[in-house]
């Protein structure tokens, strides 16, 4: 089907991040940003900076550095790029914990596969023997957010979705695209740019079910998502009614080197990884 | 046989397993219920003399994948959750030769081929686990892409699938 242009720029509806993350999202995106610059951003936003230093001790919790008492001091020990995923993933966490009724996901649902896909980014990488690449964590932690703009942005009826997915047997991007002319790829990516995101993300976002469209600087990275996203379902972390109704790129297994060995040991991680983030996620129950 | 969960009250709330969990039941109105079964396994045991019933939601298939990991959760893994589950059971008066086995998941992605075939492995070391302790596989829906959930209702020792917009048991 052809694209609806009215229909797709319901994206344009998204509400804006909150004014304390989009500023702190445009510091740290700044090459030339000065440490004092955020603080002075986090110092009128206690939740923010609350669910920040929480997310920062979970993902790096075997890192010596997370011992530090306050977000400030961390933030003077990792670099921006770090910084701003959890500023980010801080600034989103309501909204992807949010249930999606039409994908069949329950409170937290999408939340958890977010912050399993964004592990599993940085685990697989490790696996496969491959340096962790900038913004990581929140590639994978953004990748699916056109669900969620799908469901409260645009309003979209999922049921020619699922209809089609459980008569063919098609994978859900190629569904979604046959009856919207797009997938919630493409909308994720566009949302993400409107709020300022760096382009790596956007990208990884839009290239996470078919990432041989990635621009060839930012493939590695598409990926990894691409690989960790199909992990957090085979696992049945936040998952919903489509089920493992999804293709996978043997391109990206053979570009990456992954093998059955990685995959078990990536699952493995991210169920650990999981346990160590659930004050994070219960924080927020 | 398709049917519907006609005897699931809403007002009894089943007992969850979670991914990487097992439990074992001795009330004869308990439910016992694992969600999001993809690649993972879900196994149900029942033994109707002793009214005692088990399940178990496995995510990997070998605890060699981390065998300390193995001993602190013994679930994680198709091997030794299964002996877990088992050992639980016959803690509470199971019998080998009357538990009936039954087993749903390990399913796959929509290609074939490629490295994530953890499903695959789910079930080929279930029914290893399984012909070593001498049990038979008594019924199964394994495979496919569909999602899963799995009930078992001790007041008839039944295991039901709900899977998209069907509910059957197996």
């Amino acid at each position: 089907m052809n694209q609806s242009p009215e229909l797709f720029n319901r994206i344009d509806d998204a509400p804006p991040l909150s004014e304390a993350a989009a500023g702190l999202i445009e510091v740290l995106c700044d090459d030339d940003m000065e440490a004092g610059e955020a603080a002075s951003l986090l110092a009128g936003h206690p939740e923010l900076a609350d669910s920040m230093f929480h997310l920062a001790r979970a993902i790096h919790a075997d890192d010596p550095r997370v011992e530090s008492e306050s977000i400030l001091n961390l933030m003077n020990q990792f670099s921006p790029s770090v910084c701003l995923e959890w500023a980010a993933a801080g600034a989103m966490r309501d909204w992807l914990a949010q249930p999606l009724r039409g994908f069949g996901m329950a409170k937290n649902d999408l939340l958890v596969h977010s912050l399993a896909t964004g592990l599993g980014v940085e685990y697989v990488a490790r696996e496969c023997g491959l340096p962790r690449p900038p913004l990581a964590f929140l590639s994978g932690f953004t990748h699916d957010v056109g669900l969620w703009i799908g469901e409260f942005v645009m309003h979209l009826d999922f049921t020619p979705v699922f209809d089609l997915i459980h008569k063919q047997g098609i994978a859900v991007d190629e569904a979604e695209r046959f009856v919207w002319g797009f997938d919630h790829s493409q909308t994720g990516a566009r949302a993400l740019s409107r709020w300022g995101f760096p382009v790596a993300v956007c990208e990884a976002a839009r290239a996470h079910h078919q990432p041989g469209l990635a621009p060839e600087n930012l493939k590695t990275l598409a990926d990894l998502v691409h690989v960790a996203d199909a992990l957090s379902r085979m696992a049945g972390i936040g998952s919903g009614r489509e089920g493992l109704s999804f293709h996978t790129s043997s391109d990206s297994e053979k570009r990456l080197g992954f093998t059955t060995h990685h995959a078990e040991m990536a699952v493995f991680r991210m169920h650990d990884g999981l346990e160590k983030l659930s004050g994070w996620l219960n924080a927020n129950a | 046989m398709m049917s519907t969960i006609h005897f699931l009250d809403p007002s009894r709330a089943p007992v969850s397993v979670g991914i990487s969990d097992f439990k074992v039941v001795n009330q004869p109105g308990a439910i016992l219920a694992t969600h999001s079964l993809g690649s993972c396994l879900g196994v149900t045991a029942f033994d109707a003399e002793a009214m005692v019933g088990g399940m178990l939601h496995c995510l990997l298939p070998d605890s060699k994948t981390s065998p300390d990991r193995a001993r602190q959760r013994p679930a994680m893994f198709v091997d030794t959750g299964i002996e877990a589950l088992l050992n639980a059971m016959y803690e509470q008066g199971a019998q080998r030769r009357r538990i009936v086995i039954k087993l749903a998941g390990a399913g796959q992605f929509l290609d074939k081929q490629g490295h994530f075939r953890i499903g695959d492995k789910n079930y080929a070391a279930a029914r290893k686990s399984l012909w070593k302790s001498n049990l038979l596989i008594r019924g199964e829906d394994c495979g496919g892409s569909k999602p899963r959930t799995m009930y078992l209702f001790m007041a008839t020792g039944e295991t039901w699938i709900r899977s998209m917009s069907e509910e059957y048991s197996i």
